[in-house]
């Protein structure tokens, strides 16, 4: 090669790499979702939402301890993205029907309660909520259940537990025999209502009852309105106990025994739409990766109702 | 050496000759780490796929990992059958002549962002292409690296 051909070959290359370096930061703002215009569809895209225009049912998981709680970077589990997810399908036109495949144990009222309100905006938009159970929808994971407009379990579904609990510790005793005493300074006499380092007094006792009184009575309230239910009626089947599918069923908490493909034809007739529906499923493909490294260090080390303790919680505690 | 890089696309033959002799293995690293970014960013693109910076870089980590997995193993492979078959070159050459074998992948960059979520089905074919670009070159790599020019 003489230098002529050298000089030209080197010039081409530099060219190539400045094109491609262009090219290369061009598609890492794409695809960092840097760029100031983001419009709705990169919204869904980010929330992992599949587009498409024919009329389709959405399938939303809910699984686990519902909270709110801040997502980790492999994990977006807490309400608020679940909130948003409703949300964003609730501005589909596309999307007739959500059905809620729902596999917990409940969670923290206030979690559960902003679920039920994004669902109740849903259904003022017009579309249809099916609630389909899995192994376990009790408590919180029964009362947004509650607030659709058909709710499928199987057979042998856990569900109930219809209540409010707000597990306090004692641990007076032991910290005496270590020999550490709690001295706390506090503004006013509740301040340190359900301390873990005394006993609590009985007006103490009666202001917490009140609170768990005041949630359980909003429970029996979504029940009654949602599965329109006499009030007196819920309450006698809202003792706290677990119902299998079969006896939801017969007691008038659940509508129909079926899975979730069931729940999904039911919705889409409901929806009005014809022949089998399109379904849309909402997933984080690599978070089920990273779920199978993380899973076995959770169900080993995680105690029953273990991130619920000091919370006011719609949670069978011992479901997990 | 500056790589020529347009002469490996329109005289692949004796650009990879050129190379043989000149052996700058950073060169060839940084081309072959560039190959695998355009290779999956370009496909981010066409699936039209946002995500993280962590996610990105954690998904190129893996890529880089498992590619160089299997170019390793795929040139341990290689080498042996040319071996087998009378051919007379150095594993270590063949490996860094490789790495310029996936130039093309660099062209899914500026056609990921042309045909930016057009989906995964308009993804395979593009790769498709690439891929036997890239695998003629690897041919003409062996035939340099091997002596088996005809």
């Amino acid at each position: 090669m003489n230098e002529n051909e050298s000089q030209s070959s080197s010039a081409w290359t530099t060219a190539i790499v400045l094109l491609y370096g262009a090219c290369l930061g061009a598609a890492l703002f794409q695809i960092l979702a840097v760029s100031p215009q983001k419009s709705k569809p990169s919204e869904m895209s980010r929330l992992h939402i599949k587009k498409d225009s024919s009329p389709s049912v959405a399938v939303v998981p809910i699984y686990g301890v519902i909270t709110i709680g801040e997502d980790g970077p492999f994990s977006n589990k807490s309400t608020d993205n679940l909130n948003k997810r409703l949300k964003a399908l609730g501005e589909r036109n596309d999307v007739k029907a959500i059905v809620l495949r729902i596999n917990s144990p409940g969670g923290s009222v206030g979690a559960v309660q902003e679920v039920c309100d994004e669902i109740a905006k849903l259904k003022a938009s017009g579309k249809i909520i099916v609630a389909s159970m899995g192994d376990i929808a009790a408590s919180g994971g029964y009362y947004i259940a509650a607030s659709a407009d058909k709710i499928y379990c199987n057979p042998g579904t856990l569900t109930g537990s219809i209540g409010v609990i707000f597990e306090l510790a004692n641990v007076e005793d032991l910290i005496k025999k270590i020999g550490v005493k709690m001295n706390p300074i506090k503004s006013s006499a509740h301040k340190d209502i359900g301390s873990p380092f005394r006993t609590m007094t009985a007006d103490e006792q009666k202001i917490m009852q009140s609170v768990i009184d005041d949630a359980y009575g909003q429970f029996v309230d979504a029940v009654a309105s949602g599965r329109k239910m006499d009030k007196a009626r819920v309450k006698v089947l809202a003792d706290g106990r677990i119902y299998s599918g079969a006896q939801a069923k017969a007691n008038g908490l659940v509508d129909e025994l079926g899975n979730l493909e069931a729940a999904i034809s039911k919705a889409g007739e409901l929806a009005g739409i014809k022949g089998k529906p399109k379904v849309l499923y909402e997933e984080e493909p690599w978070e089920r990766i990273l779920q199978s490294f993380t899973q076995s260090k959770e169900s080993l080390f995680k105690l029953p109702g273990s991130g619920m303790s000091g919370h006011l919680a719609y949670l069978w505690e011992y479901a997990e | 050496m500056t790589v020529p890089v347009p002469e490996i696309f329109y005289s692949p033959q004796s650009a990879i000759s050129k190379l043989k002799n000149s052996f700058g293995i950073t060169n060839a690293i940084l081309i072959q780490l560039s190959s695998w970014l355009s290779l999956i960013a370009g496909f981010f693109l066409l699936c039209g796929k946002e995500t993280s910076l962590g996610w990105f870089i954690f998904v190129y980590a893996a890529g880089v990992l498992l590619f160089s997995a299997a170019k390793i193993s795929s040139a341990l492979l290689i080498h042996l059958f040319a071996e087998i078959l009378g051919g007379e070159g150095k594993i270590t050459k063949l490996l860094f002549l490789l790495c310029f074998a996936d130039l093309p992948f660099h062209f899914l960059l500026p056609l990921g962002l042309l045909l930016k979520n057009a989906s995964f089905l308009a993804a395979v074919p593009v790769i498709l292409i690439l891929w036997g670009w890239s695998a003629f070159l690897t041919v003409k790599t062996l035939q340099v690296n091997y002596n088996f020019l005809p």
